[in-house]
């Protein structure tokens, strides 16, 4: 999320495009941890929130936009780094409903989140080979007007 | 490889899966057996799961170490001490004084229906992998446009 060498080509909504990326992958991470456990005893459903966080670094939303920081030391908001970096901690899921053996897992929960993470982190790749195509594009046949 | 990560728990779930299933079809193979190496009949087996870190050693000093990511792993399979099944059978040659004949502790019907439980497990996981495996894959594509 630090500034970019070449100033101006990469808006902070494209550095949050990326950061979305790990996030997804990071959710994919806890998915996949919660599907495998599906059938172990005492296993609780653990989970992954990032778009808070990543919402209040989105540029468009007037009320949250953090701070610039000139210092690691300075405070942006009580969830992201001074960078701007956000990292939410992988927590263990409240439960509504326990199993006779203890574990929280809800496949179908499990599967339908599974669903939309990869439909939106392909969604993401699209948006950033988009932003790409523009650059090369300008970057080709700018010239040869 | 954060991508592997994934691919590695969701794995982890396919090998619990099919060593549960390999169990199973140990019990309905073994439904009227009565004779085995350590004397009796057969005794019904059943696999125990547990969730363990999805950091192995070689991760020891990765960042990721002691997070709530859990791959899972078959610790036990453990016998069935339930009082084997007796059945009036005098011509029998394992048959006791009375005539009875002590079968294994199985009941058909249970062992099926845990054998759906498995396999729908493993298709779970399954698409997990493949999920995670689709994003890796749409990950290489950054850029190509």
């Amino acid at each position: 999320m630090s500034g970019s060498l070449i100033g101006g080509l990469f808006t902070r909504g494209d550095y949050v495009k990326m950061g979305a990326l790990n996030q997804r992958l990071e959710r994919q991470h806890v998915i996949n941890s919660n599907v495998a456990n599906a059938e172990t005893p005492g296993y609780r459903a653990i989970g992954y929130d990032f778009e808070e966080q990543l919402q209040a670094l989105s540029p468009g939303d007037e009320e949250n936009v953090p701070m610039k920081a000139t210092d690691p030391r300075h405070y942006i908001n009580g969830m992201a780094e001074a960078d701007g970096t956000i990292n939410p901690e992988v927590y263990v899921r409240p439960t509504e409903s326990v199993g006779q053996d203890g574990n929280t897992v809800d496949v179908d929960q499990e599967m339908a989140a599974m669903a939309e993470n990869q439909i939106l982190y392909n969604a993401t790749v699209e948006l950033i080979n988009k932003k790409l195509g523009t650059l090369k594009y300008a970057i080709q046949n700018g010239g040869q007007g | 490889m954060s991508f592997f990560k994934a691919m590695n728990i969701s794995s982890s779930g396919l090998a619990a899966q099919r060593v549960r299933m390999n169990v199973l079809s140990s019990n309905l193979a073994n439904v009227n057996t009565t004779r085995t190496p350590e004397g009796g009949p057969y005794k019904r087996e059943d696999v125990v799961f547990s969730a363990t870190n999805a950091s192995d050693f070689e991760n020891l000093l990765d960042e990721d170490y002691g997070t709530e990511l859990k791959k899972v792993q078959v610790v036990d399979i453990h016998k069935d001490t339930k009082a084997p099944r007796m059945v009036l059978d005098p011509s029998h040659p394992d048959a006791n004084a009375e005539g009875y004949v002590a079968m294994p502790n199985i009941q058909t019907m249970t062992e099926m229906v845990n054998m759906i439980a498995a396999t729908r497990a493993f298709e779970a996981n399954t698409t997990a992998l493949n999920s995670a495996k689709s994003m890796a894959s749409t990950a290489i594509t950054i850029g190509r446009g």
